[in-house]
């Protein structure tokens, strides 16, 4: 993917060839396509050093997290919050929440709802973009106000459990996926893309007399492969950190999915917050330090960054387009 | 019994609902039910009942005696487990029915049946297939809402903290749940010893619309405390004794040292009212009821909120509005004084032992802002309740009951040793003294679900903190000289909707006059229109109640 | 201005209305005849037909509760009807102006300081060549979108606040500390940091993408015609993000009544509700707190309502500039 067809063309040799001589001069960057020329050291140094802050502003917050995760009681103690400078380190957070032996069901469930959830909202996000993208299409407006009203007026919390008891769905893993499976925004984002899909090949298709479902299977889809992996990425994360749903219709904890579970580990101990009751100083109550907090921050954190690198790799590249236009 | 700042409580619980995501829905109600509109008052309602003549009798039992007694109503003390465990329940109490319970959770979630032997051996014990829908408690007011709403999703048990009290409770009361009268009012409690044992005042929180419906869960009666680091005003060799709110400040000056990173408190809301006596809602004045944001009392209290927090001895955190790590910054020893609840006390202590065995927090001695007498309100004496959903099966009932005697036995019984550690060997190890310790299994699995549905009355028994015990007893007994009755003590009253966002002004006024974003003068206002908006009203509507007294 | 940009937006434009030309005769033609050939596209919105219908529709209709006193123990059918009463509360509050005013500041400030953010952000970052050091930063930068708002206004007052990190070091060095968490006239500020913080590396994907659709050879053929850096950004890559930035801002827009509600109600108390109060804190502290359902609901409708009418509005203004938008015309 990283040949890029400019590299290899003859102009190589162009405005760029001079760069890479002289001594003193830093060496042309490889990937650098040859028509541009090389930055001079301002615009270098600027961006060089915007990148750096950036990375910085994530990296350093990130990190106290971490280490906060990874800290004795008395360490926390000593810095009086979160931990910058590591001092005593243990893995007790994490082995405390693992020990606790229902995160592992916990993990399956998850795992269940956002694959399956993820694969179902998907397939409908992309049926619906394309049935609603060709312009002029029979019907097409109404349904589209009709997904366009959902991201402005919400159902009610009350008259939506009623309907998910009424369908017997308390205590379902559905529960956690079909009221939430339908994202306006998504399907919208989807739409678009597949608006700016060059229409001449999708008309000359269907003068090839091809069918609609052929369409879009055979020349959207691969085509669209970055905002199927983008939209699929905002699903999969939506699902994965949910957790409200599974409180309201999920009695047995045996189903929680992860999320829940590790919230349980947040709130354990404190103080009912502007009540004076306090949970925690029941009998052999335990509470959650920071380093626990913080564990649950890291351990929901993890999922995305496995999944994040196969997806991103369908929009870091962007040569297919331009290449099958061509 | 009005939770105390009832309003406040739906920001704090979301604070710690947004560690989450979802907008949060938290409900407030001072206690429970009544009319169901402005119009009718309490007769209306049906509270025209006596109250007393609906409740059970008051039956004592004493299984252990406690090292520090209780005094008017303090929590009582334990130094030591006894040598032996009695039992407090003759029969099985179930019939191996099966019933739902859905309960709050403010801890790590149990493996559910079938994996967690504790509720087998639990269950098998008290013969009955209890089967939890466990709910994160900080999101239960909203889920309770919702199940309430759809009739066939009720669970034959319902526990509901007394500050998620949906409005309008009264109609869900009896719509919805069974009516305990006729099986536990007066001498029929004797059937239900356990029971019996639990205070009259417990259970006068009960009383929905003249009628007992609710299970109590006994609670510490004096709640709100203000506690100083001992251990590090010791080494810094002052002492915490202030006789009035000048000398509160002075000590404060002395103890912050921002270069150090050592502020005197956190927000001091709750202990400025405490000195004050700012009361919970409402007190009487010659006969008459004042609103707390009219009384004289609030102003003082709001006056010295606005110098503690001008003087700069309130720690920034605090300023900004952090209350989550209220408790970190007092056991981390950045604040050296903060307000918090009774069991704060435990909960910080056993925090911070982890880290720090030298840690000692106390509480500062009871005083008056002005030097008199100090009034603290009571708590209080029921934080949640347990409604058991209607029957017509009437065995059914009285097997619920009998189970739920079982949960209230007392401590030094076979039961509470069963429902609090599990079975010996399996879930605890007992050492020589007989104290309990949870092993690994125990660690895991035991959940205390079912005495959420009732519990024994509250006692201090955590012997491996001796010195918390005795500190705690004796404390709580010698503050019951200042312990006062709010006015509706007990009493269920639920305002209609319309008034509740009534005092929502005044917590943004709390905020603006302590942090000097506005005057105390913008209160003389404020009061003004909350009388015209709708106090006035809400004055009458409570004072058919008080003329029912 | 160099003829190769030109070319590149005539190609972009001449792909535009061609469909337009072959469409337009179809709207004329018979329902029947359409619904023959464009049956297959309404089969692939059944789904979420179905989807909306059932549970987002259905539950809607319990919107009905904000003409009524609404009582969840006796139902809808019990609860007394009480024509606009609910709406009249909403509106007849001064607070409730106040804090649509609040709102709509936050939503220009962020529009004018969060919006670009994500895009320049996704801009400079495909401009980085190599691609480990590219798909280095692009996996970092998303991460605080994974924090909750309370860890993130914790590590801001770690860092900022009066007893943070920047004032300990002030006060170490003699000097006055610093306040920014509590100020309410930096408040604008501070929140639109904490966002751009949490939340532009995440949004910054969805541009990514777009970028990934961009054909290259356009960018050569924009050099050779002598267009540098900066024009080739100007005339290639902002009309190649258009279509997605288009929609975001219309959307943006019809949420306008929407800010970060968590993140305000965090931060209530270190500023006030003078500066802090919004529109869904507002309806959250003086209705939905109380469970005054029938109150939050009728304000839901109202904002509801606007919401939808300054979409359109948008939706409308784009069509005006030649853009698609939401909707087609």
């Amino acid at each position: 993917m990283t040949t890029t067809v400019p590299r290899t063309s003859a102009r190589a040799s162009g405005p760029g060839g001079a760069a890479a001589r002289g001594p003193g001069r830093r060496r042309r960057h490889p990937d650098r396509p040859p028509y541009e020329a090389e930055p001079g050291p301002v615009a270098k140094t600027a961006k060089t050093t915007a990148l750096t802050l950036i990375v910085l502003a994530v990296l350093v917050p990130l990190w106290t997290v971490v280490v906060t995760s990874l800290s004795t009681q008395a360490a926390i103690n000593d810095a009086g919050g979160l931990v910058l400078v590591p001092g005593e380190l243990t893995f007790k957070a994490y082995t405390d929440i693992i020990a606790g032996g229902v995160v592992t069901r916990a993990v399956g469930v998850s795992v269940f709802v956002t694959a399956v959830g993820t694969a179902l909202s998907l397939a409908v996000a992309i049926l619906t973009a394309y049935g609603l993208s060709r312009p002029g299409s029979l019907g097409h407006r109404p349904i589209l106000f009709m997904l366009l009203i959902t991201m402005f007026f919400g159902a009610g919390m009350i008259p939506t459990y009623l309907v998910v008891a009424g369908l017997g769905l308390i205590d379902s893993l559905w529960a956690l996926i079909l009221p939430t499976a339908v994202s306006a925004f998504n399907i919208l984002i989807m739409r678009n893309f597949f608006m700016n899909i060059d229409r001449g090949i999708l008309d000359s298709a269907r003068i090839d007399g091809a069918s609609e479902w052929r369409i879009l299977g055979q020349i959207v889809l691969p085509l669209s492969k970055a905002v199927i992996a983008v939209v699929g990425l905002f699903y999969g994360v939506a699902y994965w950190n949910a957790f409200f749903n599974a409180v309201l219709y999920i009695n047995d904890s045996a189903k929680w999915p992860l999320q829940l579970v590790l919230r349980s580990y947040v709130l354990q101990g404190q103080a009912v917050p502007g009540t004076t009751f306090d949970p925690s100083s029941l009998d052999g109550g335990q509470t959650a330090g920071l380093a626990i907090q913080m564990a649950v921050v890291v351990l929901a954190m993890v999922p995305v960054l496995i999944v994040y690198p196969f997806v991103q790799r369908h929009f870091s590249s962007g040569v297919m387009i331009g290449a099958i236009k061509g | 019994m009005n939770p105390r700042q009832p309003t406040r409580i739906a920001r704090r619980s979301f604070l710690t609902l947004a560690a989450g995501s979802a907008a949060a829905v938290p409900l407030l109600a001072a206690c429970g039910s009544g009319p169901t509109g402005s119009e009718s008052g309490p007769s209306g309602g049906g509270a025209a009942v006596d109250v007393d003549s609906v409740i059970p009798d008051y039956i004592p039992r004493d299984i252990v005696t406690p090292d520090f007694p209780s005094v008017d109503g303090s929590t009582p003390g334990y130094l030591s487990f006894p040598d032996e465990f009695v039992a407090s329940v003759e029969e099985v109490p179930g019939r191996g029915s099966s019933f739902t319970a859905m309960t709050p959770l403010w801890s790590t979630v149990p493996p559910g049946l079938p994996d967690n032997s504790y509720m087998v051996t639990v269950n098998e014990e008290i013969n009955a297939d209890f089967r939890f829908q466990i709910t994160d408690g900080n999101a239960y007011g909203e889920k309770l809402q919702a199940v309430l709403a759809a009739e066939s999703s009720v669970p034959d048990f319902v526990t509901i903290p007394s500050w998620t009290l949906p409005p309008r409770f009264g109609q869900a009361a009896e719509n919805l749940f069974a009516d305990l009268t006729p099986y536990l009012a007066g001498d029929k409690i004797s059937k239900y010893p356990n029971l019996a044992n639990i205070s009259s005042d417990a259970w006068r929180c009960c009383v929905f619309n003249g009628k007992l419906y609710g299970l109590p869960y006994p609670s510490d009666l004096i709640n709100s405390v203000i506690f100083y680091r001992h251990d590090l005003t010791s080494e810094l060799g002052i002492e915490v004794a202030p006789a009035n709110a000048q000398e509160f400040l002075d000590l404060a000056l002395e103890l912050t040292d921002p270069g150090a990173n050592r502020w005197a408190m956190n927000d001091m809301w709750a202990g400025a009212q405490l000195m004050f006596r700012v009361p919970d809602k409402w007190i009487l004045e010659g006969g008459n009821l004042v609103h707390r944001v009219e009384s004289e009392a609030y102003r003082q209290a709001l006056e010295f909120q606005a110098e503690l927090f001008a003087a700069g001895v309130v720690h920034p955190d605090a300023v900004a509005g952090n209350e989550q790590q209220a408790r970190q910054r007092f056991i981390s020893g950045e604040v050296l004084i903060t307000p918090d609840g009774a069991g704060g006390w435990l909960s910080a202590t056993r925090e911070a032992y982890a880290g720090n065995p030298g840690y000692n927090q106390q509480p500062v001695p009871a005083f008056a802002g002005d030097g008199g007498t100090p009034v603290i309100f009571k708590g209080t004496p029921s934080n949640l309740f347990t409604f058991i959903k209607q029957t017509d099966d009437t065995e059914r009932l009285e097997e619920q009951l009998a189970l739920a005697n079982y949960f209230a036995a007392p401590f030094g019984t076979k039961e509470q040793m069963l429902l609090e550690y599990g079975a010996e060997g399996v879930h605890h190890d007992l050492d020589e003294a007989n104290v309990p310790t949870l092993n690994e299994t125990g660690l895991r699995e035991v959940a205390r679900t079912y005495t959420w549905i009732t519990r024994p009355p509250i006692v201090a028994s955590q012997v491996q903190y001796p010195s918390y015990v005795e500190d705690f007893a004796t404390w709580m007994a010698g503050a019951m000289e200042y312990a006062v009755d709010p006015v509706f003590y007990t009493q269920q009253i639920v305002e209609p909707p319309e008034f509740g966002a009534l005092e929502q002004p005044f917590i943004d006024l709390e905020m603006d006059i302590a942090r000097g974003r506005s005057d105390i003068s913008a209160l003389d206002a404020a009061v003004e229109n909350w009388r015209s908006a709708g106090g006035e009203q809400l004055r009458e509507f409570y004072a058919e109640y008080l003329d029912e007294q | 201005m160099t003829a190769a940009p030109q070319a590149a937006r005539r190609r972009e434009r001449a792909a535009a209305p061609a469909p337009e030309v072959r469409t337009a005769p179809r709207r004329k033609r018979p329902s029947l005849s359409r619904l023959r050939e464009d049956y297959p596209l309404l089969l692939m919105c059944a789904p979420v037909i179905i989807l909306l219908a059932v549970f987002m529709y259905a539950p809607m209709l319990g919107n009905v509760i904000a003409w009524m006193d609404y009582s969840p123990y006796v139902g809808i059918l019990g609860s007394d009807f009480v024509g606009w009463w609910n709406f009249q509360r909403v509106v007849a509050d001064p607070r409730f102006w106040h804090a649509v005013s609040n709102t709509l500041i936050i939503t220009g400030f962020q529009l004018v300081f969060f919006f670009p953010v994500p895009i320049a952000m996704a801009i400079l970052l495909n401009s980085v060549l190599t691609r480990r050091v590219r798909t280095a930063i692009q996996s970092i930068v998303y991460l605080p979108h994974f924090f909750s708002w309370v860890i993130v206004v914790s590590i801001f007052q770690q860092i900022l606040g009066g007893a943070g990190l920047v004032n300990q070091f002030l006060r170490s060095r003699g000097l006055e500390a610093v306040e920014v968490m509590t100020n309410p006239d930096t408040f604008l500020l501070l929140i639109t940091s904490q966002q751009v913080w949490k939340d532009a590396g995440w949004g910054m994907i969805v541009f990514l993408a777009a970028l990934s659709t961009v054909d290259r050879s356009q960018y050569e053929a924009a050099a050779v015609d002598g267009a540098g850096a900066w024009r080739r950004i100007w005339h290639v890559t902002l009309p190649a993000l258009r279509p997605v930035i288009i929609l975001l801002l219309i959307l943006r827009l019809g949420d306008a009544l929407t800010v970060g509600f968590e993140q305000l109600i965090l931060q209530r108390d270190a500023v006030g509700a003078g500066a802090a109060e919004v529109l869904d804190t507002f309806v959250y502290y003086s209705g939905i707190v109380y469970g005054d359902w029938s109150y939050a609901a009728a304000a839901g409708l109202i904002k509801g309502t606007v919401s939808l009418i300054l979409v359109l509005g948008a939706n409308k203004i784009a069509h005006v500039f030649g853009e698609a938008g939401v909707y087609q015309r």
